[in-house]
């Protein structure tokens, strides 16, 4: 069950989206007698979920009378203008990075941050805080910006993809698009696929950099997408991105659908569409065939609007024993959406993959 | 003097204001929020070089109030965005 704070930060959500004529006047009667403490938590719901100033270009369109107090209105403001100013300094790093010399050759792609960006109404607004990269010759490439000076991190073991900072930009630049899947074989499958979208369907020119394709995104959100959730990290930008995608009509449903259930993803898929059906304003005639269980939305729905990154920021930062036992639990609580995503595998048999993984890469050095 | 181009006003719900972004590791970020006479001011004046006197004179010009109430609503509307760091030399 939702609180009444986090439906009305969904509601807002849904209206700056702008997929649906909303019911205006019911957010504004929700919105009626809401105290600066609840205004406060909404805010705080839209920071936890990256979509601050995505929201905030709703909250400011509000009638007067149901405007969020001012000073909290200023303050939303502020947030609102530094995701803009982040992501021009975003755009001028890549734009500078395509032109150096020795990469110019090779091409970039952008994931997506920049290519789901121009989907949002106001582009400038979707938050972002790294840039994705997919060059298909991370060899090259890296040795390319060494050639200029650039460290480049090779952490292609421990994640997916080598790490670098270029004009106070944290760049990942991906090996594979594919982590926490279980089993190595379905790893490289879904990689493969994904591999494939991009290349087969190729890019498209964008600036600063070219963007994939809409058929590679979708797919790509999906498996992303269902990676946080299994682990807890899933949240509302997530939600955004595939409503807007789908509503798009650029995306190729037919194959779309044939590539989730052979990710093993349908289950999970169809959950997310029907919240953007019910929650975002996804048209239904936008988001293709998709099987209904409302009773799993809801419950996927609660967890994702549950995220809490503070969780993930603590484990960090806490000792070796404190965070062990922290990651056990979570491992434990999150049980249920591993199963759901990854097709009811055994607590047991998740745990054991796991350690198995864990072991391989750090002691072994092989994923 | 002149008015530092990477300020921009916006309007939030209907209030101007400029945004000052602080440092990235000191949180220094702060709102200054314009009158309309404030925003007049600014629009007029934003791109170009000007001086106390040209400031008055264009309050004198646009509300007909008298040289001396102008000369000084002049020198507080420079002060108050110099205090801020919109304005510089």
């Amino acid at each position: 069950m939702m609180r009444r704070t986090e439906r009305i930060a969904i509601g807002l959500l849904r209206q700056a989206l702008g997929l649906a004529q909303q019911a205006a006047d019911d957010l504004v009667t929700e919105l009626r007698g809401l105290s600066g403490q609840e205004w406060r938590e909404v805010y705080r719901f839209t920071v936890r979920h990256f979509v601050t100033a995505v929201v905030f270009d709703a909250a400011e369109r509000l009638p007067a009378e149901v405007r969020p107090p001012r000073d909290l209105l200023l303050q939303w403001a502020v947030h609102a203008d530094k995701v803009i100013r982040d992501n021009e300094r975003i755009a001028h790093a890549t734009q500078s990075l395509v032109g150096l010399p020795g990469v110019q050759g090779i091409g970039i792609t952008v994931l997506k941050g920049a290519g789901l960006a121009s989907l949002y109404p106001r582009p400038e607004l979707r938050e972002s805080c790294d840039v994705d990269i997919y060059t298909g010759r991370a060899d090259d490439f890296n040795r390319a910006v060494r050639a200029l000076g650039i460290e480049v991190h090779d952490d292609a073991l421990e994640h997916k993809h080598d790490c670098f900072e270029y004009c106070d930009v944290y760049f990942e630049n991906h090996r594979s698009f594919v982590n926490s899947v279980p089993g190595r074989a379905m790893r490289r499958h879904v990689d493969n696929l994904l591999v494939g979208l991009l290349e087969g369907r190729g890019v498209r020119r964008a600036a600063p950099a070219d963007v994939p394709n809409p058929d590679f995104n979708a797919l790509h959100i999906v498996v992303h997408t269902a990676e946080h959730f299994s682990h807890g990290a899933a949240h509302m930008r997530h939600l955004c991105d595939w409503a807007l995608l789908l509503a798009s009509g650029e995306v190729d449903l037919t194959l779309l659908r044939a590539n989730i259930a052979e990710c093993g993803l349908l289950r999970f898929a169809d959950a997310m569409t029907g919240i953007c059906i019910d929650r975002m304003g996804l048209p239904s005639e936008a988001a293709g065939p998709v099987q209904r269980d409302r009773e799993l939305e809801n419950r996927v729905m609660s967890a994702i609007a549950g995220y809490d990154g503070k969780i993930m920021h603590d484990l960090q930062h806490k000792g070796w024993w404190e965070s062990a036992v922290d990651k056990l639990r979570l491992f434990i609580d999150n049980d249920w959406r591993r199963r759901l995503v990854y097709n009811n595998r055994s607590f047991a048999h998740s745990f054991v993959k796991q350690v198995s993984q864990t072991v391989r890469y750090r002691i072994f050095g092989r994923r | 003097m002149k008015i530092d181009g990477r300020h921009k006003i916006r309007t939030v719900a209907g209030e101007s204001i400029i945004i000052m972004q602080g440092q990235t590791t000191v949180d220094m970020t702060h709102v200054v929020s314009l009158n309309a006479t404030s925003v007049w001011l600014f629009e007029r004046l934003a791109g170009r070089d000007f001086d106390a006197a040209g400031v008055a004179s264009l309050l004198v010009e646009e509300y007909g109030i008298e040289r001396e109430r102008a000369e000084a609503d002049a020198a507080a509307w420079i002060e108050k965005l110099r205090s801020c760091g919109i304005i510089v030399e």
